[in-house]
């Protein structure tokens, strides 16, 4: 018995090692992805510096003389021909009313997407209300990044459901339908309609049932426990007393005890920090959803 | 069967009166002065019909003749067979001072905490079949009048060292307790009976047979000795709580693990008498198939007890009231994306398999009833297990019948634990890595691989499986882990399309609701008890 409870103990020890092991990894990577993210920012800052405007030079379509608000289609990859570009930039106009509106597609990243999307989109509009769609043929995935007032309408929540809801057609190689299905929908929300969530509805009513079903069984194993009395209880109804003398106390002996105070010494480090300056610093409130595809 | 001084009748025990009241002309009698006039029996037993039941073998006395319809123990509604024998005859009585309606009345605010209990157990006419029965009791005596002499202590830091100065500490106790109850019946389990306490026994009178007039009474057949420890343990816990709380010993530190086990041994009291006695109880059982349920209320101050059941309809309906707030919720929070989807459908799958486990372990101590020590003596008793074993047993709570150790499904079980450590997990963590999968995917994993090697290799389940039939045998943890791996599965393989994702979790989560549906009938199991079987020979051979 006891042979099996230390193996028992060690097995436990050995799941919380693992355990610890597991976030440590998961923490390291999180951090690693940071640094990786700096390290992209820097770079591009430099490079963009290099290249200058020049590499987010894009074709500026249409101007909605009201709004001020621009379209703009840059397709690097060439995955629109002229006609499919002309009916997506008359679809793109409607968005003008709310905000600036980019198409933009890419066959060569050096960076992830995200940043990509989110520095092309800081280089062409800044932090004004507009959204950018982009598809990412390097790493084989679309992005919607919002800005401004459009991005409190195109959440990142919405930013994830329309690209759920699109990715297949780029997927099936047709890019076009990609990107009009996708600013269709972006229409649909600032028009202030729905759209299709059909997978956000399965999974929050099976994710509904599921906690309720273990609330109402916590609920139930609670309040229906058969509680046993406690000791005071029990004791108040017998005929009980309990009296002492004062307690004297004799002193027998002492014992000495090796305990130091401190086991460690501070130990402090002292270096160069590391921090980045100059450049064009980004800030932007925006964001956005993803898909691969 | 007493006869009424007035008019010849049937008198019984009128528990709004605490008289012996004759239901035909209305006279009242003190039931001390019918016992003078009556009273030829010896002073350790008395007369007594005797009603056993054929299925459970669980024995009711009575003062009454009349036929009982039902086993209060097993639910079984067979006429029970009835014998004259001879009851043992107890030192003390608390007669009933809660009558039904009072019962009924507890019962009812006790059950309106039950929302999904089954309509049967709020049914008034299964309500009518309370039962007042007279239970067994033990009733102790302790009492501890010396100086006594413990241990106290004062530590300084001194430079690197720890410098402790150790006392005796002295003090003279003069301490006394009486009434500290435990029933006394194997059939009355320790759970039911411990709820309801505690008896006043300041109410308590002289038996006479004559309060049973109109009642039951249960068969005493477990020995004085079993709930000694638990009585004394009691008793000196209030005086170390007492005394370790005075200012001197606390000055002395008196309460510190070191020093604890110096009073409470100097505390421990000497036991000066354990009478058998007879407490009030209304007893009500629910049968449903191979299961009973209990419902207990004291009859002296109507505290309730039951076993409270679930009624899955009911349940399920009331889940699915509930799920529409949190489904309103959910929508407006957030949009769960697929591989969120999935972790959380893994995520729910470990809390159930986690719950299940609990559960398991729980089923298999209540089954085996190793913890009712009425139960286990009497069990043990019937066995012919020696006195020295089970005395053993009350005192220090350990098992009578050693535990098996060291069987090969034992050893599997660690081996296969083990495996998935040292072999499966590093392998899932690489290709976790390797495939794209993200921090919050890889602790996922970590974490419920972690724990399927902890519930593979513990001993907490398998018992339980290796007694059920066929259908129990099939693993209760088949549908939490096959959700899990499922979700793992998918993580690692990392596809585009969504639909992998969404199928993957809308499966994960149907498993999840198929296994709390698992869980709550296992609930029912743990609320409800397997059908008593008593070898009982009779009511007046143990007490």
């Amino acid at each position: 018995m006891r042979e099996y409870n230390v193996v028992k103990l060690g097995i436990l020890i050995c799941s919380a090692s693992i355990v610890i092991v597991g976030i440590l990894y998961a923490w390291e990577t999180a951090k690693e992805k940071q640094n990786s993210y700096m390290d992209n920012m820097s770079e591009y800052d430099a490079e963009t510096e290099d290249v200058g405007q020049d590499f987010f030079d894009a074709d500026e379509i249409y101007l909605n003389a009201e709004t001020s608000y621009r379209v703009l289609i840059e397709d690097d990859a060439q995955l629109l021909d002229d006609e499919e570009e002309q009916a997506l930039t008359a679809l793109m106009q409607e968005i003008t009313a709310y905000g600036n509106v980019a198409f933009k597609t890419i066959d060569d990243n050096n960076y992830h997407t995200e940043f990509y999307a989110r520095q092309y989109y800081q280089k062409q509009f800044g932090t004004d209300s507009g959204t950018l769609f982009l598809i990412d043929m390097d790493n084989r995935n679309i992005w919607i990044h919002s800005d401004g007032d459009v991005y409190t309408v195109i959440t990142k929540s919405y930013a994830d459901t329309i690209t759920d809801n699109v990715y297949r057609y780029a997927s099936g190689g047709d890019y076009y339908d990609c990107a009009a299905q996708t600013y269709d929908q972006i229409l649909t929300l600032l028009k202030g309609n729905k759209i299709a969530q059909p997978m956000k509805y399965i999974s929050n009513g099976l994710l509904a049932v599921i906690l309720a079903l273990l609330l109402n069984y916590g609920l139930v194993s609670f309040f229906a426990r058969i509680r046993k009395t406690d000791r005071k209880e029990l004791l108040r109804n017998g005929r009980n007393h309990f009296n002492y003398t004062q307690p004297r106390a004799f002193f027998i002996r002492e014992s000495r005890m090796y305990h130091p105070t401190s086991s460690g010494s501070s130990s402090g480090s002292s270096g160069g920090g590391s921090s980045s300056g100059g450049g064009g610093g980004s800030s932007s409130s925006g964001g956005g959803g993803r898909h691969s595809f | 069967m007493y006869e009424c001084p007035n008019c010849g009748s049937n008198l019984k025990f009128d528990i709004a009166t605490q008289q012996m009241l004759c239901h035909y002309c209305n006279t009242a009698v003190d039931p001390y002065s019918i016992q003078n006039n009556q009273d030829v029996e010896d002073n350790h037993a008395y007369d007594v019909t005797v009603f056993s039941c054929s299925q459970c073998g669980a024995e009711l006395l009575s003062e009454d003749t009349t036929a009982a319809t039902f086993c209060s123990f097993c639910g079984s509604t067979a006429i029970l067979n009835s014998r004259v024998g001879k009851g043992c005859r107890p030192v003390h009585i608390i007669p009933f001072s809660k009558t039904k309606e009072d019962c009924k009345a507890s019962y009812a605010w006790m059950m309106r905490r039950a929302v999904f209990a089954p309509k049967e157990l709020k049914n008034p006419e299964y309500i009518e079949k309370f039962r007042g029965i007279y239970m067994p009791y033990w009733v102790y005596s302790f009492e501890k009048k010396e100086k006594i002499t413990f241990h106290g202590s004062q530590s300084r830091q001194k430079g690197d060292y720890l410098v402790t100065k150790h006392f005796d500490i002295v003090s003279e106790v003069d301490a006394s307790y009486e009434g500290i109850s435990y029933d006394a019946a194997a059939s009355f389990s320790d759970d039911l009976s411990g709820a309801i306490a505690p008896y006043d026994m300041k109410a308590g009178k002289p038996f006479t047979p004559l309060f049973l007039s109109g009642f039951y009474a249960d068969t005493g057949d477990v020995d004085r000795r079993v709930y000694e420890s638990d009585a004394r343990d009691l008793v000196t816990e209030d005086g170390f709580d007492k005394l370790a709380n005075d200012r001197v010993c606390s000055r002395y530190h008196v309460k510190d693990q070191s020093n604890a086990s110096f009073l409470k041994n100097a505390l421990r009291p000497k036991c000066t008498a354990a009478e058998s006695a007879m407490f009030p109880v209304w007893f009500l059982s629910y049968r449903k198939g191979d299961r009973v349920a209990y419902a207990v209320v004291n009859g002296q101050t109507g505290k309730a007890a039951a076993d409270l059941p679930v009624d899955r309809k009911k349940y399920v309906i009331g889940s699915l009231l509930l799920a529409i707030p949190l489904f309103i919720i959910l929508n407006l929070r957030s949009t769960i994306k697929p591989n969120a989807a999935l972790i959380l459908s893994a995520l729910l799958a470990f809390v159930c398999a986690l719950v299940s486990c609990f559960q398991i372990s729980r089923i298999k101590e209540k089954e085996t009833m190793e913890t009712d020590k009425g139960y286990v003596y009497s069990k043990q008793k019937s066995n012919n297990i020696a006195d020295d074993d089970w005395v053993n047993y009350a005192e220090t709570g350990q098992r009578l019948t050693p535990r098996r150790s060291g069987s090969i499904i034992k050893i599997m079980q660690i081996l296969i634990g083990v495996l998935l450590f040292t072999f499966i997990m590093p392998f899932v963590m690489v290709l976790v890595a390797f495939s794209g999968g993200n921090a919050a995917a890889v602790t996922v994993v970590f974490i419920i691989f972690a724990f399927l090697a902890y519930i593979i290799s513990s001993n907490r389940l398998p018992k339980y499986i290796q007694k059920g039939s066929l259908k129990e045998r099939f693993p209760m943890l088949a549908k939490p882990i096959a959700a899990i791996l499922l979700a793992i599965t998918i993580i690692i393989w990392n596809p585009v399309s969504d639909l992998y994702y969404y199928g993957g979790s809308v499966i994960s989560m149907s498993a999840v609701i198929w296994t709390l549906m698992d869980i709550i009938e296992r609930y029912n199991v743990l609320t409800t008890r397997k059908l008593p079987q008593f070898n009982r020979r009779g009511g007046d051979e143990n007490a």
